[in-house]
């Protein structure tokens, strides 16, 4: 497990790209590519994220992204199963009455294990349908017609016949989910990760009313029927209530039970689950202004020849209220949210290194997000050098919800200043305060961690945390630092 | 100087070719004792890491969810309808049997192959607390293989990932699934490559094309192959029982494929749902609430059943490795005793040659040297050699008996080498430097030795004291540490007494002796002079004979104990044990078609307090207050006539059998194992104060039952007369007692091979009304035997009972259903396989012996060529008196073999203390049970004959090379 750990931690990237399943194998043959990260940091000048999604290329299989198709709400809020990878990101700044401020994550990934099998099942299940025809021609005309009718995916019957392999499954439908639960506090850190498969029960996206589960993990939204043109109401107002990470005050009582009790059910003082959790979180969700398709009507691009591409809305107005409960202890927060739908086939990619991610909530009303994808392309992968690409792109959004994109060339994102993190195998330098300008939006604010050491130490860590804005604006967000 | 060193060394290597004989003897010492060691150790550390396995059994550690009916099972929505309510520690598992073959030659192999969902494992949750933490990279590696969906395994196989074995499924291998084994299984596997369906009539194999890489791994239990359920689950293999198909027909060939996966399918249900932390009575509560359904919580308890054996049985080898050094040691310093002896006139001129006496020593050392580093792996390689051809002798033995895991240890081999190298040359080097100084000694003072013969009274007296010593010392034995020293004391102490008694002995003998047969005579009186010169050797044999005298006595004594024991016990020709339900079984009785008698095993664990004596006598109370309670396993025990026959007491009080059995069959009072007694130092009549009766770990929760006894609490006057307790448990419905019996003790049997507290209380006062305490209270243990009526036709009569055991089985499977695991064991073959298992444990014993003796032969066979150079011109002037070669020989033979022969008769004394000393005070401090000793001439003779036997023929390798006469050119003068 620590070679596989370690390797998986130069490994992961946001969205995780492919299934880890996958990861776990590229990791293994490209741990070549983690080589020499100071050497990079010399020739750009910056700091470059060590890692990559994969070693797997974008799959025919899966339905590619185009830029022609637009994102449609409600509908796509769905889940859109023939695509490699999706998730759906709810972050929360909040606050107590009290002062305390927290920082809340989130996070449900679907993947589609089903179309990336191995290349002796494909080969089998291409041998097949080649008897027909192309498979990918076949496969295609699958996907398009899929897309079209995505909304109804998730309410198919679970067991279908994958379309790749011949060989029927009967417990799962192909997609793995999984989730995450984070919470800072000023002092503590509370993760949980969670799997499950799909088609099972237990995991899944819903339409109407919207449902996002993973086992007693919740997010559902208040109006069970969807009028159409309603598109905000599809979502918001929702109740989002989940319960995680076992609570450290329980072991306690285990210990000091040595000597059995005659009169208790021993068992009950081993476990009270459910009911163990260390954090639960209730919240009540509700929105001041409209979704925010990112790129182009929902077409997102990642790098500038486009080959890194997914579909990507936001929702950065959400206000939320409600109850964190902390090891027993009740807290009443308000806060805001900021929610991120992304779907992709393109992103499971070697070529697709990591990213620096700002969702920001500008004192003034006006949201950021802005981003800086590391990619590598084929000339680089030939090469000796490991150079990536970088590039950088920005969405801000009014107080009154219009987007503007900001080009590459319009804005700078710099690390100022590197935290080392201790988790996991082996120490890593990670860019924690940052620089953003915008000239064009008269933006220079300087990022710093809401505190230290924000790691989501997952079975594909990675850096998720509250961050805090000064400078030409004021304000607070998240950041998400992957690939280091 | 170094060139001097080595001109010395060669030298000196020189001479060791020239007698290449004690050379070659320090050597094998060195080999043997090196072997013996390795081979110790690594079986030890194998049963070791098999034990530390077998705990951290991954998966199997959790309790099981089951619906408390058999005939309804979970479904896929239940699975997601508990994860959702926030069960997340659930984890659902099916399962069904396949079947593993090579080819027509080797004997297929039924494993179960077990779906796991293996996403929820994969969370932080369980990657945090889950398991023990040395399982935990294990079992999450393990874990990352499963849910790696197939064919990634050029790459893994990159890393160092424990070597994994293919299994192609007959009906193809169109999907690849990573599967885990247990190592134990997997070792058990040879070229099993083949997965095959089970082919049972009544299911159709279903169509699972799948290529099975499964890796071995501690995480999967053991007979398993371990797979996600995602896996588990595909092709005809389906969760859904109806029989309609997907319409998800893409085209004709997926139509015909379809077709063919109809005819193909398998309903395999979900089995049920393993608590990856046990849940409480509450919560399943709300499980069944949830579901609708009443549901059951089994614990394996994996952990408890192990027994004491394999205990003993590595107490055993190192005490036979022990000896072993010994005895090796005792021949390394006869051999260079010899070897230093005959190289003196050598020795001699080199130092006339000026050479330092340090260049001297050093050469000699480093010649050491040069033989451990030779022999020393040599020896290891013989030690691993043999670990591994015993090991899976072993395995057997371990896993069939004592449910306990042996697995092949990986052991640094570096630093095994390094230790012995440095263990070995240090005690030669010491052992050289003892002969050395010996030798000097002799040459410098060459005192005119007078024999300081003690006189036969002060011998007598000695004797006399140190016997008495060691009777004391006996008596303060109170730990099994106090009482392996006591061993060793023993062994020393009658060394000593042997040293003493041999010139006495051989002193008796040449005055019985008549002088009309010179040679013969001069044999005796030569013996008499040699048994001073021959302690060492001596004292080798005789511990060795000793100790397998001790040993055999042991071995054999408990063998007849544990036969004559299980021969009482066993009563009834017929036992079952099974899965099934109590009140699904006890319908049998009536259907069956001879009328059967059956006689459950109902268990039921409690803790003991503490014992005191009857009040009804003295009012003092609480002879020994334990402040910690013993765990007691407490069983059923029938009060039938068969029940009584078959029960084996060590104590009964009175020694009145049938009030007992009148007493213990009214419910008046308890028979106790053995180990509870000592442990308790609880006395016949004694009564128990037993709190926390509660059914066993795998307790339906549903029926959880907590039975606080109030006897702990309450004054004895009302423990032994409470006759409303009975009653007031009984009306509860959660009570293990119908009527609680009297804890008095009213005998201790034995109970081998148990480390447990065990208290026998009669059937007919367990709960007999509540089904479901009943099913939980039994353990699948279930005797049979033909009503008593027509008992008379049945038993005894070999032909008819296997007869009938068909029978059995056929009506026992269509009463309780296919799916039940069902194994029904004649009395006679029950027996058998225990004895066999007890024979398998004791073989290395037996190889053990063998090999101390070799070494003791071998001691004595140096001792001779060392006293053959000494008595060299005696044995010359034999010749010229017209002696034959042939007769000189044979009187030589005759004298080691007469002296090899005291030392046995004196031998067998000591050989039974040692096996007495054996069996009460290490096994009763170790494991807390006796077992009568039982004295065996024939074993004690074969262990003698067999000694002797390898003596003469170790001693006919020196003698066949004498030569009795003197080449006067050779002889050096010193």
């Amino acid at each position: 497990m620590k070679n596989y750990l370690g390797s998986a931690n130069t490994t992961f990237l946001r969205f995780k790209a492919n299934t880890f399943l996958v990861l776990v194998a590229a990791c293994f043959t490209l741990s070549a590519c983690t080589e020499n990260p100071k050497d990079e940091n010399e020739t750009l000048g910056t700091s470059t994220p060590n890692g990559f999604f994969g070693n797997m290329q974008s799959s025919d299989a899966f339905t590619p992204v185009k830029r022609g198709n637009i994102v449609e709400l409600p509908r796509d809020h769905m889940s859109h199963p023939d695509f490699q990878l999706e998730w759906w990101y709810l972050t929360f700044v909040l606050s107590a009455e009290d002062g305390q401020e927290f920082g809340l994550q989130y996070t449900l990934f679907r993947f589609n294990t089903e179309q990336d099998a191995p290349s002796s099942a494909k080969a089998n299940a291409n041998a097949k349908n080649s008897a027909e025809g192309s498979a990918e021609s076949n496969a295609k005309s699958n996907y398009n017609s899929s897309a079209e009718s995505s909304a109804n995916h998730s309410s198919e019957d679970n067991r279908h016949t994958n379309a790749n392999s011949h060989i029927a499954r009967n417990w799962t439908d192909g997609q793995q989910w999984m989730g995450h639960a984070s919470l800072h506090s000023a002092e503590q850190h509370y993760f949980e990760e969670r799997f499950a498969s799909g088609g099972v029960g237990n995991a899944y996206v819903n339409q109407q009313p919207f449902t996002a589960v993973i086992d007693d993990w919740v997010w559902k939204a208040a109006q069970a029927e969807v009028q159409t043109g309603a598109e905000s109401k599809a979502m918001f107002p929702s109740v989002l209530t989940f319960a995680f990470e076992q609570s450290n005050a329980h072991h306690s009582v285990k210990t000091r039970g040595k000597i059995p009790d005659p009169t208790a059910d021993s068992l009950s003082e081993l476990n009270n689950a459910p009911g163990v959790s260390a954090v639960k979180v209730a919240l009540n969700l509700n929105t001041s202004g409209p979704f925010i398709k990112q790129g182009d009507n929902g077409y997102s691009k990642k790098t500038q020849d486009e080959r890194l591409r997914s579909y990507y809305y936001s929702q950065p107005f959400i206000n939320a209220e409600g109850t964190l409960n902390i090891e027993g202890n009740s807290v009443e927060v308000t806060g805001k949210g900021w929610f991120d739908h992304e779907w992709t086939s393109h992103l499971a990619n070697s070529e697709a290194m990591g990213w620096d991610w700002f969702s920001l909530h500008l004192d003034d009303g006006s949201k950021l997000m802005a981003f800086r994808m590391h990619a590598m392309n084929e000339n680089m992968k030939n090469s000796k050098s490991k150079h990536s690409e970088i590039f950088t792109t920005a969405s801000y959004i009014a107080e009154n919800g219009t987007k503007e994109t900001i080009e590459q060339a319009n804005i700078s994102i710099t690390p100022t200043a590197y935290e080392t993190i201790n988790e996991g195998e082996s120490p890593r330098s990670v860019p924690t305060a940052w620089r953003i300008q915008i000239p064009i939006k008269d933006i220079d604010v300087s990022i710093s961690p809401f505190k230290e050491n924000q790691w989501n130490n997952s079975l594909f860590p990675y850096y998720e945390g509250r961050v805090e804005i000064k400078g030409s604006h004021s304000g607070s967000g998240f950041m998400e630092l992957t690939g280091y | 100087m170094l060139r001097t060193l080595l001109l010395t060394l060669s030298s000196l290597l020189a001479m060791a070719r020239h007698r290449p004989w004690e050379p070659l003897l320090i050597m094998a010492a060195i080999i043997l004792a090196n072997a013996g060691l390795v081979t110790v150790l690594l079986i030890n550390e194998g049963a070791t890491q098999g034990e530390l396995l077998q705990s951290k059994q991954g998966l199997t550690l959790g309790s099981i969810i089951t619906p408390a009916d058999s005939r309804t099972r979970f479904t896929q929505s239940d699975y997601a309808t508990l994860r959702k309510q926030g069960f997340t520690q659930l984890v659902a598992i099916a399962e069904r049997d396949i079947t593993l073959s090579c080819n027509a030659s080797k004997p297929s192999t039924t494993l179960t192959l077990l779906g796991v969902d293996t996403q929820p494992l994969l969370g932080s949750a369980f990657r945090k607390r889950g398991f023990e933490a040395p399982a935990q990279n294990d079992s999450a590696l393990s874990l990352s293989y499963l849910s790696q969906n197939a064919n990634k395994f050029s790459e893994m196989e990159n890393q160092q990932t424990p070597a994994g074995r293919e299994l192609r499924s007959n009906s193809g291998g169109d999907f690849a699934v990573n599967g885990l084994i247990h190592p134990l299984t997997n070792a058990k596997l040879a070229c099993h490559d083949t997965l095959n369906e089970t082919n049972r009539k009544s299911a159709p194999s279903p169509y699972w094309p799948a290529t099975v890489s499964a890796y071995v791994s501690s995480f999967a239990p053991q007979n398993t192959i371990l797979i996600s359920i995602d896996d588990f689950y595909r092709g005809g293999v389906t969760i859904e029982n109806d029989e309609s198909v997907k319409p998800v027909i893409h085209d004709n060939a997926k139509r015909a494929q379809e077709q063919q996966v109809k005819q193909q399918k398998a309903y395999v249900p979900l089995s049920g749902f393993i608590a990856l932390s046990p849940l409480s009575q509450q919560h399943l509560t709300q499980i069944e609430t949830l579901l609708g359904i009443p549901v059951k919580q089994t614990t394996s308890n994996t952990d408890n059943d192990t027994g004491s054996l394999p205990d003993s049985f590595r107490l055993n080898l190192w005490a036979m490795s022990g000896l072993m050094g010994v005895v090796a040691l005792f021949i390394v310093l006869n051999a260079l005793n010899l070897m230093y002896r005959t190289r003196l006139p050598n020795i001699i001129r080199l130092r006339q040659l000026g050479i330092s006496q340090r260049i001297l020593g050093s050469a000699l050392f480093t010649e050491l040297l040069v033989y451990c580093v030779i022999s020393i792996p040599i020896g290891m390689f013989i030690g691993f050699q043999a670990a591994s051809w015993l090991s899976p002798v072993i395995n057997g033995t371990f896993t069939s008996l004592f449910n306990a895991v042996f697995v092949n240890p990986d052991v640094n081999l570096l630093f095994t080498f390094g230790f012995a190298l440095t263990t070995t040359f240090i005690s030669l080097v010491v052992f050289s430097l003892v002969s050395i100084v010996k030798l000097s000694n002799a040459l410098t003072v060459t005192p005119v030795k007078k024999e300081n013969a003690l006189g036969q009274f002060a011998v007598g007296l000695i004797s006399l004291c140190a016997l008495l010593l060691l009777f004391i010392a006996e008596g303060f034995v109170s730990s099994t540490a106090s009482a392996l020293f006591f061993v060793t004391l023993l062994l020393l102490t009658s060394c000593a007494l042997i040293l003493l008694w041999l010139p006495i002995f051989s002193r008796l003998l040449t005055r019985f002796v008549p002088r009309q047969w010179p040679v013969f005579h001069y044999v005796i009186a030569n013996m008499h002079l040699l048994s001073s010169k021959t302690r060492l050797a001596v004292c080798a044999f005789f511990i060795a004979l000793t100790a397998n005298i001790g040993m055999n006595t042991m071995t054999d004594s408990f063998r007849d104990a544990t036969e004559q024991w299980l021969t009482q016990r066993l009563y009834a020709p017929f036992y079952l044990y099974t899965d099934a339900p109590l009140s699904r079984i006890e319908t049998l009785s009536t259907k069956s078609s001879p009328p059967l008698a059956l006689t459950p095993l109902l268990k039921a664990e409690g803790a003991v307090i503490g014992s005191h004596a009857q009040e009804e006598t003295h009012k003092e109370t609480c002879e020994n207050s334990n402040s910690s309670p013993t765990y007691v396993s407490i069983s059923s025990y029938p009060v039938h006539q068969n029940g009584k026959k078959a029960l084996v007491l060590d104590d009964v009080i009175n020694n009145d059998l049938n009030t007992v059995w009148r007493e213990f069959t009214e419910g008046k009072g308890v028979f106790i194992n053995q180990q509870l007694a000592f442990s308790l130092n609880a006395k016949l009549g004694h009564t128990l104060d037993i709190e926390n009766i509660h059914l066993r770990k795998t307790a339906n929760s549903s029926s959880s039952a907590i039975n606080t006894s109030n006897e702990a609490y309450s004054s004895p006057q009302d423990k032994t007369t409470d006759p409303t307790q009975g009653s007031q448990s009984s009306s509860s419905n959660s009570n293990v007692f119908a009527v609680t019996p009297q804890w008095k003790v009213l005998g201790i049997y034995p109970d081998y091979g148990n480390l447990n507290g065990q208290i026998l209380v009669p059937l007919p006062s367990f709960n007999r009304n509540d089904v479901l305490i009943r099913d939980q209270l039994f353990s699948g243990v279930m005797a049979i035997y033909p009503e008593p009526s027509i008992e008379a036709n049945v038993i005894g009569d070999n032909k008819q009972s296997t007869y009938g055991k068909d029978i059995l089985e056929q009506q026992l499977k269509s009463q309780l259903g296919e799916h039940r695991e069902i194994a029904l064991y004649t009395r006679q073959a029950l027996l058998d396989t225990s004895m066999q298992t007890f024979d398998r444990t004791f073989v290395l014993t037996d190889g053990l012996n063998i090999t101390t003796l070799l070494v003791a032969g071998v001691a004595f066979a140096v001792s001779l060529t060392v006293l053959s150079i000494g008595s060299a011109a005696q044995l010359s002037v034999l010749r010229a008196l017209g002696v034959s070669q042939l007769k000189v020989k044979a009187s030589l033979f005759a004298q080691y073999l007469l002296l090899c022969f005291i030392s046995a008769l004196l031998a067998i004394p000591f050989g039974v203390y040692l096996a007495y000393v054996f069996i009460q005070q290490v096994n009763r401090h170790a494991f807390n049970w006796v077992y009568p000793l039982s004295l065996n001439a024939q074993v004690i003779l074969s262990s003698v004959g067999l000694s002797l036997f390898i003596v003469s023929l170790v001693l006919l390798l020196p003698l066949g090379k004498l030569k009795p006469k003197i080449d006067l050119r050779q002889e050096v003068q010193l």
